[in-house]
Order: C-alpha cells, then structure tokens, then sequence
C-alpha cells in the first residue's frame, strides 16, 4: 500500500544524509592536502577510514559532482605522471570555508555526545 | 533544496550532456584501471585483479545513474522525454489526435473571438483620463416614461449651481456633415459644436496651437474652429494649419489647433470641432437638445451627484421655464458613467454570446474527453505494464496528462491563431454594433484567458479518463494475460453514457437559443418599417452653406435662398438618368432607422381647445419637402401629402402618422381639416393627410407617434433619390454632377442606401442569429457525434453477443434495433435534461428576442424533434454498421 511505500522512502534519505555528510568531510579534507584525480582521493580516504566505501568505491563520483555543483570543488582535466589523461579535483575557497564550519559543527555535536555518555557512565 | 547557483548548473548542464556523460565514462575507465593496476602489483593475475577492481567499485549502472542525477536537471529532462514519448504516441494515432486537435482548437478559438470582444468593449477603460469619473447628463421622466438627455438650459443651469460637477461641457452634431471650403476641393466633413469645457473633460491636449477656451463660446467672438489630426495632415499636409482660415458651413473660421491622432470623440468620427455658442437668454427648459458630459469632483458617487443636480432644478425651472405649468412634472436626474453610456446595451448581448460560446465550449472539452476515454482504454495494457514495472499512480497520470496537455497546446496554438485571423473581418462585420472608440484585438490579456481555458480544458480532457480509471480496481494479472475486464469496459461505457446524456442537453440548449433567435430575426423582416423597397433608395446629406442668419426677418432672404437652391438641387436630380422620385428632409435626422431624430413635447390644443387629459405627449417631428414621402414609399392612409404651393406660400400645414390619429381622433378621416398648436395663442397647423405608421426608432421598437412639416430652415438637408441604380458608384457620379451643376462647391456626405439602413438596424439581431446558429449548429454536430461514438462502443464491447444472436438466425435489423433503442434512451434523457435546463436559461436570452416568447413551444418541439431524428440516423448507421458482422469472424476470434 502506498503509505508504508512512502514511509521507507524517508527514513532510506535520511541515512543517506548522514553518510553524505561524513563522505564530504573526508573528500574536502583529502584535497586540501593536494589537488587529486578521483582514484587518488579513493586511496587517501580508503588510509583513513574503511567505512565510507561500504556500498562502493563508485559512490564516491556522485559526490564529487555534486561537490562541484554546490560550489565546494572544481576540477580539470591533467596528465598525470603516466601520461594519462584524468580529471583533477580541487577545493575552492567557498569549500574551505565549508569545511571548517562543518568540522567546528562535528566538534560541537561531539562533544554534547560525549558529556552526555560520560554523565550516564558516571551514575 | 538547490540554490540559484546550483539550479543555474544544472541547468547548464542540459547544454553538456554529451560531454558529461564522456567525462563520467573516462573518470570510471579511468579509475577501474587504476584499481587494476594496484591489484596486479599486489600480485593477483590480470583477469583476477580487474574482476576485484569492478567488484570494489560497485554498481556501474548505480553509479552513473547517481552521479547523473547530481549534476543534470533530472525533472526537465524526464518532462522532455514524457513530452517526447507523449508526442511519439499521438503521431501514431494521427486521427485520434487530428481530431481531438481540432474540436479543441474549435472551442478555444471561439472563446478567443468572444474574449476579446468582451475585454475591448466591457472590461476595458474609456480612452480617456479619470474615464471613472466621466458621466454623461441624462434626466429621466416618468410621466412621459421616456428619457431626456441635456440642453443650453441644463448646460448653463448645472454649471452654474452644481458642486458635484468639476466641469461641465455641451456638445451637439445638428449640422454634421459641414462642408469645408476655402482650401482646395469641398468637401463634406463629420463635425461636432462643442462648448470650451468638453475637449478637456475628455483629456484631449491638442498637439499644435491651443485648445477651446471660454472667450470662444460667446456669441459674437471670432470664429474659430480645431481640426483632428488627420484631417489636418489631408487638407494641410506638412504644413501647420494654425492660422490657416477655413470656411465652414459658410462661415471663416481660423485654425487654432489640432488634435492628436489617437484621439476618439465618443462614438462620432468627427473631424472638426467649433464652438457651440449658446445663447443663455434663448435657453429653454425642458427641452432636450445635443448631450452633456461631466467629470465628477473626486470621490463623488452618482447618487450624491443625482442629489446635486436634482437641489438645482428649481433653479432651472426658475430662469428657464417660460410655462411654469409644467413644473409639477416629475424631472429625475439619471446619471451615467460615460463607459455604459457608450456600450449601451450592448453589454446584455456580449455576455450572451459569451454564455453560448462557453456552452460551445463544454461541448468540445466533453468530446475531447471523450476521445481520450477511448484512447486511455486501449492503452490499459501498457498502463498495467507500466504499473507493474513500478511506476506509481502520478507517473501513470503524467503518461496520461501528457498526451492531453500536448493536444491541449497544439489544438490552443491553433485556435487563437485562426481566432487572429478571424478578428479583424469579425470585428468589421459587426462594426454597426460595436462601439469603434473601444480597440479590440488580441492582447496579452486575452491570451491569458485563452490559456487558461485551453489549461482547463486539458484537466477536464486528463481527467475524465484518469478519474474512471482510478475507481476502477484493475486486475493486474487478468490484464496482463490479455484477457479484456468486462468490469472495466462496462464503466467506460457508462461514463461515455454520461458524457453523451450532457452533450446531447447542451446542445439542446444552444439549438433551441438558435431558434428562438430564427423566429425573432423572422419576425423583425416582417414587421412593416413604412417604406418599401429601401435599396433602391439613395441617401446622402448636403449641406447648403448660407453665411448669416436664417431666423426672424433678417433671415428671409437668405431661408429664400436656401430653399430655391435645395429645390434647384431637386429637379437636377430628378432629371438625372433612371430616376423615379426626390425629396429631401431637414436636418440630418430625418430619415427613418438613421439612429437620430428629433421630438416635440406639447399639450396640444386642437381647434383652440386644449386637451382634455392635460398630459404632455411626446411627438417624432420631420421636416419634409414635397415628394419624400412618395420617394420612400410611405403610404398615405387619409387626405393628401404637402405641395410646393404649401411650402412657398408658407401655409401652416402637417401630416400626422396613423396611431396618432387613431389616439387622438379615433380615426384617420376624423384627424384630416382639425387644426393643432401648442398653445391656445399659437399657430395652428391644419392636418391635411395622415401617413402610415414609419419604424424611426428601430425596427424592435413601436413606430412613434409623428407628425411631418415642410421644410424647416436649416444647413443641412438628407436627400433621397429612388432609382434601381442607387448605391452604384456610376450613379453616386451622376447625382454628384447634379448637384454640382446647381453650385459647384457643395460636397456629398454619406451615401448609402435606405437598404443600408435597414441592414444596419438589423445588424444587432443579424449578428446574434449568425453566431447562436453556427454554435447550435456545432453543437448539434458534436452531439450527434459523440452518440455515434458511444453506439459503435457500445456494439465493439458486445461483438461476441452479437455474433452469437446472428448465427441464431436473428436479422440485421433486429440487433441493431436493440442498440438504437438503447441510444435513443440516452438522447431522450439528454433532451428532457436540456428542456428543463432552458426552462431556466432561456429568460437570459429573452432581452434579444422579438416577437417571440422564451417559452416558444413550436421552438421546444421542432429542437428536440431535429436532435432525435439527427440521433436516431446517427445510431442507426452506427448499430447497423456493427450489426453487419459476420457470425463466423466473430465466433473464430474467441
């Protein structure tokens, strides 16, 4: 029936909401360190944390344009050292700022949680 | 939510498809590869390292999907490709939507027409600044139940003592067409006097020299005279007019200005203005004589206004009134804006034709409706497949609406455009009727409401069909398999059934509004206008410029001239090829059914004796010469008409008209030798013949009671010429040679025929009837239409019935009998739906109507008998049509 239909549909967007938001967290902050085609974001994330990638590394492309659609990255094609052509990804300065909110954000959020357990353990 | 920014992307990006999609596939090979790459170092075979890479990198398809979605405008390109789909479909059923096209472009088409007819004569101001505060003067009386306008008397009385009014003016057109000379040919010019006040109560700022000031009122100031401007760029060219002098109706006149082009005096195209000079002594009240127009102090209502006028008419009675006895005589002050002045009553029979117009409508969006009923049924399949395959109830809807709003476009698209090319020809057919001050054509106004019901017309079309198919409960399976629902089709014929009863009543109403309008326009030819033959009688208006006076003893000589040339003017003209009678009548309103006319309000005093009832009546009065009368035709019912010998010994004669006699005298014989004034001492007038009864006012209105004069001393006179060539262009030549020959510098004005005349005052029911049979006629084609539809469903859902009655031995005709009888239930219950919904709509059109009653049972019965029979032959060729199957086919297919 189409009400239930509808119910799952919400809560499946939600989730996803809150893996979109570690997932740019952790591209923004890779590029920061250097300008890197997608593959190289890949590996410097995949070091960091394996959870991201749990559907894919593929899901990682939908992110990277939507990125570039809001702003946060801009990209170009280069060579790499293979003589290969792949597009390369870059922070903006709007994406800079981005980042630095959403991590002070991550902070705060943090660290409520943190009081909170820390005040249920102390009982 | 996307910001602009992002909304802009993705917009952009409809532009870079091709190379996005390029980009994703190179960054994917790219990546794939790489991973590869990594995988083959670790030390795992090739074939092995890139099975790991893909598994690692998941679901391509997903993926490009997503990432797609991230950058495309996803909603406009699903709504390009529905609309892609859509149009695939149609051209895949080009009749269906051929005619689904046209019926729409039909309805909306029309409703355009009517729009803008509506919106440029109702709903759109007067082209004047503060138009809402314009009125014009007008009184009503009810002891003599008619209605005054203005007069010198009301002009200078209400300027004078009423606060209401910011300003005042007084206009009159008695000796339009003047004839201009002085400068290059004569010619005969439409002319207005105006007091200062009127050009800029009606916002006319003259684009060179100046407008009328009070100093040009007075009697005795310098003639002074301003032109429109496109007369003045035709008489003057490049050159300024100012200063120029013009002879006017016999008088020089200077040019002081010029007018601006757009420019619209009311109604009349007059292209000449000079002052009307009252004068204030000779003013007399009541008397009606030209209009008045006013602009209301801001914030004034008509009634505060009414109250107004009405606390100075003592006043009036005061200094105006030389008979005090007629004071206690009720005089109501009766403003209107200027805006209804001018539409009249016009505004009844637009929203008439509006009314059919929509019904008309109803009818397109019912068949429109109809045709998609059909359509969505044999898509039902599809549907369920689509369903199936996971599209939820607004994509199945959008599939649907798609298609309908397509047709929607294009049948919209089509109709406004033969709507633009219509218009102008509609609107010049109708030209006698519509107010030309008023600009109608196609604006952006229009178009929205063009929009709108062509949108309104898509829901209805989309939503019939969605509706039946939403109620009804479709068995996947079953569909799916192939197997027809009979549960389904039953309700598609049910509501087919419906929409069929509705047409059938609505063009029922149309027809029976057609009807009436017959009958009514049957009527009005029949009614005896007091003139025979009217085409071949031709008018036109001189006008004979005597410069001085006309009046007292001063004027003798020159009223001496004045009627030897009209009289010269005559025998040229009747000496002239083919011609079999002349005349002519003072004034230019004259002439019966010319829209003008002048009326006397006297107590008569017949043989001295006033009379008994001591009520004022109100009189049509002509100004007649010999040989009028019989040049129209006109007959004579008792005694003998007016001669020459009358009129040059000056002898106080008149005619008076039938009805009259009959009130007055009780009978024609009796009214001949009585002699008539207004007052005891007055000059009496001997009645010495009485005419038949002439319609002046109008066909549709009673001939008024008249009473004919010889020729009074005025400019301007209407000649009538009767000949079989009148209205030909050679013998317009002929009659301008003639007159030409008596005076070589006087100019024709207003040729046309008295059967012009009469066309004219029958354009209004003319009109109507065209447009009401034409959308009965569209109706009932519609209508019969759609129960030829709804048979030949009806007999597709029961072939197998039939197939199997057939080989039962039962004949042709019996089973097609069965779907007739069965149509004929429906058109019968539509025609009764339809005559008790006229019970009610026809007292609308009852304001049109003539000599007819709304209530008109032959109408009734001879409609509703036309719709069945029309029904009958239409299911009949239907049902025997399907009925002629053979059994063999039908049993097989099973």
């Amino acid at each position: 029936m189409l009400p239930s239909y509808i119910e799952r549909r919400r809560v499946a967007r939600e989730r996803t909401d809150i893996m979109q938001g570690t997932l740019d967290m952790l591209v923004l902050k890779a590029l920061q360190v250097e300008p890197m085609h997608g593959w190289g974001i890949t590996e410097r994330i995949g070091q960091w944390s394996e959870q991201a990638f749990q559907l894919g590394q593929g899901t990682l492309y939908p992110a990277l344009y939507r990125l570039e659609r809001q702003g946060w990255v801009r990209s170009e094609w280069r060579t790499t050292d293979n003589n290969r052509r792949a597009r390369y990804y870059s922070v903006t300065p709007r994406g800079a700022r981005h980042l630095q909110e959403a991590l002070a954000q991550y902070e705060r959020t943090s660290r409520a949680i943190r009081l909170v357990l820390d005040a249920a353990v102390v009982r | 939510m996307d910001t602009p920014r992002e909304v802009w992307q993705r917009l952009r990006s409809l532009f870079h498809r091709h190379e996005l999609d390029a980009r994703l596939d190179e960054e994917i090979q790219f990546h794939v590869e790489q991973q590869t790459e990594a995988f083959r170092q670790a030390g795992l075979p090739a074939a092995e390292a890139r099975r790991r890479a893909l598994l690692h990198f998941g679901g391509m398809q997903g993926v490009r999907e997503e990432a797609r979605d991230q950058m495309r405008a996803a909603p406009l390109e699903n709504l390009w490709r529905d609309v892609r789909y859509g149009w695939r479909g149609l051209c895949r059923a080009p009749g269906f939507t051929a005619m689904a096209a046209l019926m729409l472009a039909a309805g909306i088409g029309a409703a355009t027409v009517m729009f803008s007819v509506v919106h440029g004569v109702l709903l759109r101001p007067l082209p004047y600044p503060d138009q809402d505060r314009l009125v014009e003067i007008a009184h009503h009386v009810p002891a003599l139940g008619l209605r005054q306008l203005a007069s010198p008397a009301t002009y200078f009385g209400y300027r004078d003592h009423v606060r209401a009014f910011e300003a005042i003016g007084h206009w009159d057109w008695d000796d339009s067409p003047v004839t201009v000379t002085g400068h290059g040919q004569p010619e005969a010019v439409p002319s207005a006097e105006v007091t200062h006040e009127v050009l800029s109560i009606l916002g006319a700022v003259p684009i060179l020299g100046r407008s009328f000031s009070a100093a040009d009122d007075r009697p005795g100031a310098p003639p002074t005279v301003v032109l429109s401007q496109r007369y003045a760029t035709r008489r003057f060219g490049a050159e300024s007019p100012i200063g120029r002098t013009l002879v006017v109706g016999g008088v020089a006149r200077e040019v002081i200005g010029v007018l601006p082009d757009g420019f619209r005096f009311f109604d009349a195209d007059a292209q000449i203005f000079y002052p009307l000079q009252h004068v204030r002594a000779e003013a007399n009240f009541p008397s009606g004589d030209g209009r008045a127009v006013a602009r209301l102090r801001p914030g004034v209502t008509l009634a505060q206004a009414n109250a107004d006028m009405a606390g100075a008419l003592p006043r009036l009675w005061e200094e105006f009134s030389a008979n005090h006895r007629v004071e206690d005589l009720e005089y109501r002050p009766d403003l209107r804006y200027l805006k209804d002045s001018v539409v009249g009553d016009l505004g009844d029979t637009l929203w008439l034709l509006m009314g059919t117009i929509g019904l008309l409508l109803l009818i397109a969006c019912a068949n429109v409706a109809n045709l998609m009923l059909v359509r969505t049924q044999s898509r039902i399949p599809e549907l369920i497949l689509r369903s199936a395959l996971g599209a939820g109830r607004l994509a199945i809807a959008r599939v649907v609406f798609t298609e309908a709003a397509l047709i929607g476009v294009i049948g919209g698209a089509l109709g406004v455009g033969v709507a633009y090319v219509c218009l102008p020809s509609l609107v010049s057919l109708a030209a006698d009727d519509l107010p030309q001050v008023m600009a109608i054509g196609i604006d952006a106004t229009v178009l929205l409401m063009s929009a709108l019901t062509a949108a309104l017309a898509v829901v209805v079309a989309a939503g019939v069909p969605l509706l039946q198919l939403s109620l009804g409960r479709i068995d996947h399976a079953e569909t799916l398999r192939g197997s027809r629902s009979t549960s389904e089709s039953a309700r598609g014929l049910r509501t087919r059934q419906l929409l069929v009863v509705g047409q059938v009543a609505t063009a029922l109403v149309l027809l029976l509004g057609a009807a009436l309008m017959v009958r009514s326009f049957d009527e009005l030819r029949r009614v005896s206008p007091g003139f025979a033959e009217p085409s071949t009688v031709q008018t036109f208006q001189l006008s004979v410029p005597i410069a001085g006076t006309l009046d007292g003893e001063a004027g003798a000589a020159n009223r001496e001239r004045l009627l030897n040339t009209q009289r010269a003017i005559l025998e040229r003209l009747a000496a002239v090829g083919s011609v079999e009678a002349v005349g002519f009548a003072s004034g230019n309103d004259g002439l019966p059914l010319d829209g003008d006319g002048r009326q006397l309000s006297i107590v008569p005093h017949v043989d001295g004796v006033p009379a008994a009832d001591g009520v004022s009546r109100v009189w049509e009065v002509q100004n007649v010469s010999p040989g009028l009368l019989e040049t129209l035709r006109t007959r004579l019912v008792a005694g003998r008409s007016i001669t020459w010998d009358d009129v040059l010994t000056e002898r106080p004669v008149m005619l008076v008209s039938r009805d009259l006699a009959r009130r007055e005298f009780g009978s024609p014989q009796a009214a001949v030798g009585r002699r008539v004034s207004g007052s005891p001492e007055g000059i009496a007038a001997e009645i010495i013949g009485v005419v038949e009864d002439v319609h002046h006012d109008g066909l549709d209105q009673p001939a008024p009671h008249t009473v004919i004069y010889p020729p009074r001393p005025r400019d301007t006179a209407t000649f009538v010429v009767r000949s079989p060539r009148a209205g030909r262009a050679d013998f317009l030549l002929d009659v301008q040679r003639a007159v030409w020959a008596v005076d070589g510098q006087l100019a024709l004005a207003r040729p046309q025929t008295l059967g012009d005349m009469y066309a004219q005052a029958m354009s209004r029911a003319t009109l109507t009837l065209l447009l009401l049979s034409i959308t009965g006629g569209l109706a009932m084609l519609l209508g019969v239409a759609g129960v030829y539809g709804v048979v030949s469903y009806a007999v597709s859902l029961r072939r197998r019935e039939i197939g199997i009655r057939l080989a039962l031995g039962a004949h042709r005709k019996e089973v097609s009998g069965m779907f007739v009888r069965h149509a004929l239930g429906l058109v019968g219950a539509g025609v009764l739906l339809g005559l008790v919904a006229s019970f009610g709509l026809t007292r609308l059109i009852a304001s049109q109507l003539f000599g007819v009653s709304p209530m008109d049972a032959p109408s009734h019965l001879a409609v509703a008998l036309v719709l069945l029979a029309a029904a009958s032959l239409a299911s009949g060729i239907s049902a025997w049509r399907g009925a002629g199957l053979q059994p063999s086919d039908v049993l097989r297919s099973e």
